[in-house]
């Protein structure tokens, strides 16, 4: 045991004597360059007035002392430590020759030579109210922030804290278990409180908070990565984050709010040629597009119009999580001459969600959930969920905006001079795979789900609670698979603007009373409603004249009221009871409902065999619908419900489009 | 186990060995005349027209006119003693190659490219880092 003592300590011994540097300090004001002794090799003097150590050549009067010490280099670093109105530059010998350094206090300039061929890294800490770090060059470069805290007052070389002006490949990384805060100078031209020409990839485990005083908090001139790093944009004058070419996160953790316009927004850099579409492992890729893959992301925008996050081109969520409030009101575009209004995600492109899990919230007037000029897919293990509050937002000729809570009143604007709270919003065809959307809306014109196109739904949950038509398709809509839950309190719960096509899944609608019905089709324009399979519950009936290839039935008439009563006054008597369990059996499964406190007068309901109903029952098994329904359901206890052979029923306006 | 024990120790010699230890930082002046200072606490100050040079324990200075190179050294005895004023040194590559023969280290270090080089005079042989 003692030889083995003695052992480890020669080996130790050993090893610590091993590492022993030997470095040439050669000081000039505050920047020290640091010729390691292995590499210095012969310095030359010149004439007597200078110095040449490694191809760096110093005037002997810039000099301030020389020394030898033990210092470990770390080649291609620079170390720049802020202390107050100063800082001190540490300069690796290797890349001296190729770095001219400038300061004014503690603003630090490093600009990099044309010929420098290879990656300096900047490691930057210290505070000082009053300083910047400016570097520019042609070369890609790391950045390291350790526990940095700098506030830009009297700009010097750039506005920005942090202004690096290289237009390549910066490595941002925040040093685990640090943390840095930057903020711009009170006015100026600076783009960022952290600004970098080229592409940014922040990483490691640290933290950064960053206030934008004069636009936006971060701003990168190229494309924006982010890996474990943590950070917090407590405030902007713009944007928290605004980037070009493309936004990627695959974790880590963004937190914004305090800004005066958008949360997060990608454009595309080069709109001359315009986007590039998607290339593989995005190489050379240049399509505003935003993609999230892991970690969390946390925006809140209060501004009107604002988007928490945006993107010029398309949207692309695989995972992570997503928190998104808006609140502010509308505004009126006077480019575009058109009614704007807030959303949690906006893409002019196309949104696809096939992962994480999403909440959004609107509470201001037109605020949306998700909006977008493309194309909608949800699949897969997407998570959805959506709340806007606000009534709409209309704007008159002059382009005066004001808030408009009455639906009819909405309805003798046109399509340009208002915006709805609408949950989802989609200007080409929404396609619903799997997964599962929850959408909630309380305002004039809120639709839950509305496609400018198509709307196929053919898996998933989907559960809309809307004042105006829960979904709603501009075109055709067809429902093959997956569970739906509509409700709309003001409007059809199901409405198409073409065909409607009911050929599978679970479908619950509810509409508000007549003239409203629970699944429409545009039966005034010649198209209509096909039932071809499918399980259905429709309170308020559906559309007449429908095509109903798989039988439906109904409770009763809308003035017979038999069957299970109804809740209490009002002109309207239904075929059903009011906030009770149902029981839809047919063959071995059952599918229980609940009823709600009011809707249309009649019920209809279909499924794949010839099906019994029960009221009043107690039911358990699989809970959907947010507890709404069971399914498959087991029931004890309620009483039977009368059916009749069901041919269609309302032939209303088909609601509001 | 103490075979272990014997290799990584051993090991850990052989590492500290290889591993380069400057003792000198040599001052050659424009004459070829070397003055070696050991670097334990070396401070080198700009005044005026010279270079004051100091150390742990002995202090020296230099006309800034005068100087031509300075460089870390592994050798105890300076390189004067291996060069002299009148003595030319053959240069070869450190794989034998050589590079001809030149009046000084100095003339030398002038023409030659940044690499390692092994100097002789005939009766010692050492070896340089021209940068």
């Amino acid at each position: 045991m003692k030889m083995k003592k003695i052992f480890f300590f020669c080996a130790a011994l050993a090893y610590m004597s091993s590492m022993v540097a030997q470095t040439l300090n050669v000081k000039t004001g505050n920047v020290i360059y640091q010729f390691p002794a292995s590499q210095a090799g012969y310095m030359t003097y010149s004439n007597g007035t200078e110095l040449t150590i490694m191809g760096k050549t110093f005037a002997l009067s810039d000099i301030s002392t020389m020394y030898v010490d033990e210092t470990a280099v770390k080649d291609s670093t620079i170390a720049v430590v802020y202390s107050g109105s100063s800082a001190v530059i540490t300069v690796a010998g290797n890349i001296a020759r190729y770095v001219t350094i400038a300061q004014s206090g503690a603003h630090v300039s490093v600009t990099q030579a044309d010929d420098l061929a290879m990656e300096i890294t900047y490691s930057l800490s210290g505070s000082s109210t009053d300083g910047e770090f400016y570097t520019a060059g042609a070369y890609k470069a790391t950045l390291e922030l350790n526990g940095l805290t700098l506030t830009n007052t009297t700009p010097v070389y750039s506005g920005a804290a942090v202004h690096v002006q290289n237009s390549k490949r910066i490595k941002v990384k925040l040093i685990t278990g640090t943390t840095s805060t930057l903020r711009d100078a009170a006015s100026g031209s600076q783009k960022g409180a952290l600004y970098i020409k080229g592409h940014a990839e922040f990483a490691q485990k640290g933290t950064l908070n960053v206030y934008g005083n004069v636009k936006h908090a971060i701003k990168t001139g190229e494309y924006f990565t982010i890996k474990n790093a943590t950070i917090n944009v407590l405030s902007a004058v713009g944007d928290g984050i605004n980037c070009e070419q493309y936004f990627l996160m695959q974790s880590g953790a963004i937190t914004i709010s305090g800004v005066g316009d958008d949360g997060l927004q990608c454009d595309i850099e080069d709109t001359t040629v315009g986007s590039t579409g998607i290339t593989t492992d995005h190489e050379a890729e240049d399509t505003g597009n935003i993609y999230i893959s892991g970690g969390t992301i946390t925006v809140a925008v209060t501004a009107a119009a604002a988007k928490a996050i945006k993107a010029e081109g398309d949207i692309y969520i695989t995972g992570g999580t997503v928190n998104a409030t808006t609140s502010g009101g509308g505004a009126w575009d006077s480019d575009e001459l058109k009614t704007k209004a807030s959303a949690g995600l906006s893409a002019d492109g196309n949104i696809a969600i096939s992962g994480g899990t999403l909440t959004f919230k609107s509470t201001g007037a037109g605020g949306k959930g998700i909006s977008g000029d493309g194309t909608l897919l949800v699949s897969d293990s997407a998570s959805i969920a959506i709340t806007t509050s606000g009534q709409a937002v209309v704007a008159s000729s002059s382009g005066a905006v004001s808030v408009v809570s009455n639906a009819s009143t909405l309805d003798h604007y046109d399509t340009n001079y208002k915006s709805s709270p609408k949950g989802i919003k989609i200007d080409n065809a929404a396609t619903i795979t799997s997964g599962k959307i929850s959408v909630t809306t309380s305002g004039a014109g809120g639709e839950g789900i509305e496609a400018k196109s198509t709307i196929d739904i053919s898996g998933g949950e989907i559960i809309v609670n809307s004042y105006d038509d829960a979904i709603n398709a501009s075109s055709h809509l067809t429902i093959s698979g997956g569970m739906i839950y509509a409700r709309a309190t003001n409007n059809d719960a199901i409405d198409a603007n073409g065909n409607c096509y009911i050929k599978g899944g679970l479908v619950y609608a509810v509409s508000a009373s007549s003239p409203e019905v629970a699944i429409d089709a545009n039966t005034e324009g010649g198209y209509k409603l096909y039932v071809q399979g499918g399980t259905i519950v429709a309170i308020g009936g559906l559309e007449s004249g429908a095509s109903l290839t798989q039988s439906c039935y109904s409770t009763g008439s809308s003035s017979s009221g038999f069957g299970g009563g109804r809740p209490g006054g009002g002109s309207n008597s239904t075929s059903w009871s009011a906030n009770t369990w149902y029981a839809l059996t047919y063959g071995d499964t059952t599918f229980a409902f609940k009823t709600p406190a009011s809707g249309g007068s009649t019920m209809v309901v279909s499924a794949s065999s010839t099906p019994t109903l029960k009221s009043g029952v107690t039911p358990s098994g699989t809970a959907v619908f947010d507890g709404v329904g069971y399914f498959p359901a087991s029931v004890t206890g309620g009483s039977s419900v009368s059916v009749s052979s069901y041919s269609g029923g309302n032939s209303g306006p088909g609601g509001r489009w | 186990m103490k075979k272990l024990f014997f290799f990584l120790c051993a090991l850990a010699w052989i590492t500290a060995a290889r591993a380069v230890d400057y003792p000198y930082m040599l001052f050659i002046n424009t004459e070829g005349v070397k003055t070696a200072m050991r670097v334990e606490g070396l401070t080198m100050n700009v005044n005026g027209n010279s270079l004051q040079v100091t150390n742990s324990s002995d202090g020296t200075s230099f006309v800034l006119a005068e100087l031509a190179t300075m460089v870390f050294s592994t050798d105890e005895t300076p390189i004067e003693n291996v060069i002299d004023g009148e003595s030319p040194i053959s240069v070869y590559s450190v794989t034998g190659v050589s590079f001809g023969q030149f009046e000084s280290l100095h003339e030398a270090v002038k023409t030659l490219a940044p690499g390692s080089y092994v100097i002789s005079n005939g009766k010692t042989t050492q070896t340089i880092i021209v940068q």
